[in-house]
């Protein structure tokens, strides 16, 4: 991020308070839609809870050795018993991108771990940066099987935003040519392994309408708009300092900062959303200074909130008034309610006994993929659940980590062990659909409060049968598919830790019927107008793919309608 | 031992006889650690973490200083039971030394270390199988599994360690999902 982008930091923000736009959050859909607007002409405030995080610089740990931090990359006791939610994700090394535990409580109702990034960039500094494009098949799923409502789009209506979006954040894949997969053009993909590649030959032959595929992930594998490449060292939720992945941070904020519309004001939480009832619309927003507990108001055109899915719904609810006592928008009564997040955490482990001459070199920030091959259609209709799963999986020879606690030896041929590569490894975890659920649902507490006077959000979550159906089939395909493959040693595991996806999604959900949605088919508040929502909340069902690349398609897509809109006078 | 056999040992045995004994076991695991012990027996420490690794043709776990890493680690582990395994274990390894060669064991030979360290290695499989579970969740890990594991994190992830006892790649620049894997070629440091 260029130093310009620090002039227009705290010091514009207090001069000025109107706007055009305002942006709360600056993660993955905050900095697009920053950048979105900016481009647009629009003089763009972007409010951010969290501290400034300034690209390179701010990434301290970035270049450090394994041996230059004091507990190696373990966590400590203190981190299990201080952050015992934000510790589940976690390492030494990117523990400065996490929230405090202490500081922001939440309630669990049952047990949920909502995993968080306070700063510029939000998570999109941490994130897992596999991007999968949604198809009919799940646009469609609600409006077929009568879970949740219906999508207010289709594939086609998303499709050129896809490849827009993608354009600009730069994805390493392959066109793999699967119907329910749909590819765009991507920089070239990174290799698999022989492991790997023996696993998607066994898939090849032993099943119809299944793939292993390599990961699309947007890691840039050639030098791309001044950033990357890549430098496959695998530490990318430290910051990147060559700009070998996307963030809000190393692209998108860059992006609107230099067309000079850009005013980013750190520590500024929002408290709620001004409306006013003379013009129908959302007037701005009032903050609290995160430092000073100063409050203050800005004003804009149009609003875009962006603070991630249980955030923005909880400012939604916390902006009450007489026009709307439920909550900001929320005439439907839906905003909190449905809930989303992937199971995960289930699948199989192998061996591999062959190969014994075969390694590679560089560490990929990334691995294979096996896309959804439940429920397509008839043919590949499951008894016992609707929807899907897909499989992240990873091919490994053993190394130190795993020998250490295999072997019982000591002395120097434990040591020769140490230092040789061992058998060939192959994990493969489930990634599934979760179904929306109004039961699944955020909502405020009527009396505890964190330290800036904000309501406690109490989270609700549970993931249902069809989710659990779902996991036992995951848990025996992957053995079945690691069996047909000759493996051995073939190790099922399962362990369920809700939230740790860190996809949640679904609060404020798109629809065709502002009754039962929140959002109409532009993301677009249908009880105020000039208020768009587009990150995880506008969810109506959650797919089984990584979502975050679907929540930036729908974000440019949105600018693009409300720029329009208020250059027609319409808001 | 599998489950049946655990169970029938324990009717052999008599409940009471077993509880006895994981009761004498499970009062040595509490209290506060003697922390200031790790501090003051470094050498023994190191030496521990050298018979684990040894210095080849390439640095051991003492030139390492795996053993700094270890004291790091269970002075900020608030794992009581961990803690005290490991500094009763080290104090017995003291005593062990003294009774059976009547030095310390920082003046033992290296096979007479060898010797030692297989002989808490023989204490710590003592209880394997069904009832090694009961007794690892009654009593946490053994002396010598924490002493294997922590020494082994510890020289991996030292500079000498990943540099030279493992390969160290700082920026790879590039990946190759297939190479021949070339003999005496070793195993990547980091992942």
């Amino acid at each position: 991020m260029s130093d310009s982008l620090n002039v227009n930091l705290n010091i514009k923000a207090e001069a000025q308070i109107t706007y055009d736009a305002i942006v709360v959050g600056s993660g993955i859909t905050g900095g697009l839609a920053a950048k979105e607007l900016c481009e647009k002409g629009l003089k763009t405030l972007v409010l951010e809870r969290g501290r400034n995080v300034e690209h390179i610089k701010d990434y301290t740990t970035a270049m450090k050795h394994p041996w230059e931090f004091e507990n190696r990359l373990e966590i400590t006791d203190e981190d299990r018993t201080t952050n015992p939610v934000q510790s589940m994700s976690y390492d030494p090394g990117n523990k400065h991108f996490y929230v405090n535990d202490q500081d922001h409580p939440y309630i669990q109702q049952k047990p949920y771990n909502w995993i968080r990034g306070y700063q510029v960039g939000g998570r999109s500094l941490t994130w897992g940066r596999q991007v999968y494009r949604f198809s009919d098949l799940d646009f469609e799923a609600n409006l077929k099987d009568g879970h949740g409502v219906d999508w207010p789009i289709r594939y086609k209506d998303l499709e050129p935003w896809y490849n827009y979006v993608e354009q600009f954040m730069g994805v390493s894949g392959c066109a793999d040519g699967i119907p329910h997969l749909p590819h765009g053009d991507y920089l070239p993909v990174m290799d698999m392994n022989c492991i790997e590649k023996h696993l998607a030959e066994s898939i090849k032959k032993n099943y119809d309408q299944r793939w292993l595929i390599s990961s699309r992930v947007a890691n840039l594998t050639k030098g791309y708009k001044d950033r990357g490449p890549c430098q496959f060292r695998n530490l990318c939720s430290r910051g990147c300092p060559y700009g070998g992945y996307f963030s809000s941070n190393s692209a998108s904020l860059p992006a609107a900062n230099a067309t000079g519309n850009l005013t980013i004001r750190p520590h500024a939480i929002v408290q709620e959303i001004i409306y006013d009832p003379q013009t129908k619309k959302a007037k701005g927003v009032r903050i609290i200074d995160e430092l000073t507990k100063e409050t203050m108001e800005f004003y804009a055109k149009i609003i875009f909130l962006n603070a991630s899915t249980i955030a923005t719904a909880s400012i939604l609810l916390n902006s009450k008034s007489s026009y709307f006592p439920n909550g900001f928008g929320n005439s439907s009564g839906q905003v909190g309610l449905n809930l989303m997040d992937h199971h995960k955490g289930v699948g199989a482990t192998g061996m591999y006994e062959g190969f014994k001459d075969k390694y590679y070199a560089g560490r990929r920030p990334a691995g294979v993929y096996i896309p959804r091959f439940r429920n397509l259609n008839e043919q590949t209709k499951h008894p016992d659940f609707v929807r899907g799963y897909g499989y992240q999986a990873d091919g490994e020879r053993s190394e130190w980590p795993d020998i250490m606690k295999d072997d019982d030896s000591f002395g120097e041929g434990y040591k020769q062990k140490l230092s040789t590569p061992g058998p060939w490894t192959m994990w493969m975890g489930a990634w599934g659909e979760c179904l929306p659920n109004s039961e699944n649902k955020i909502w405020l507490d009527a009396e505890k409060k964190d330290k800036w006077g904000m309501p406690l959000v109490n989270v609700n979550f549970e993931h249902g049968a069809n989710d659990m159906a779902m996991r036992k089939d995951a848990k025996e395909s992957a053995q079945e598919m690691l069996e047909k493959a000759n493996f051995k040693n073939i190790k099922p595991f399962e362990f369920l830790f809700p939230g740790t996806a860190i996809h949640e999604m679904g609060t404020a959900r798109m629809g065709r019927d502002a009754k039962t949605s929140v959002l109409n088919a532009h993301n677009q508040m249908n009880d105020v107008k000039n208020v768009f929502i587009t990150d995880g909340s506008a969810m109506a069902s959650s797919g089984c793919q990584n979502p975050s690349l679907t929540y930036m398609a729908l974000t440019a897509r949105a600018c693009d309608y409300a720029v329009s809109e208020l250059k027609k006078g319409n808001i | 031992m599998n489950r049946k056999k655990f169970i029938a040992t324990l009717s052999i045995l008599g409940v009471g006889s077993v509880a006895g004994y994981y009761g004498f076991q499970f009062a040595k695991t509490k209290g506060t650690p003697d922390i200031n012990f790790l501090d003051n027996n470094k050498d023994l420490l190191a030496d521990l973490c050298e018979t684990i690794i040894p210095k080849t043709n390439t640095p051991g776990a003492k030139e390492a200083m795996a053993h700094e890493f270890i004291i790091y680690s269970l002075k900020h582990s608030k794992e009581e039971a961990l803690v005290n395994n490991f500094i009763n274990g080290l104090k017995d390894v003291q005593s062990y030394s003294l009774s059976k060669y009547d030095k310390p064991f920082t003046q033992l030979a290296k096979i007479e270390q060898i010797a030692v360290v297989a002989h808490f290695q023989e204490i710590g499989k003592n209880f394997s199988g069904g009832l090694g579970k009961v007794r690892n969740k009654i009593l946490g890990k053994s002396f010598f599994s924490i002493l294997k594991e922590k020494a082994s994190v510890g020289y991996c992830t030292s500079m000498l360690g990943a540099k030279q006892g493992l390969a160290y790649e700082y920026v790879p620049t590039r990946f190759i999902g297939c190479i021949e894997l070339l003999p005496g070629q070793k195993s990547w440091a980091t992942k």
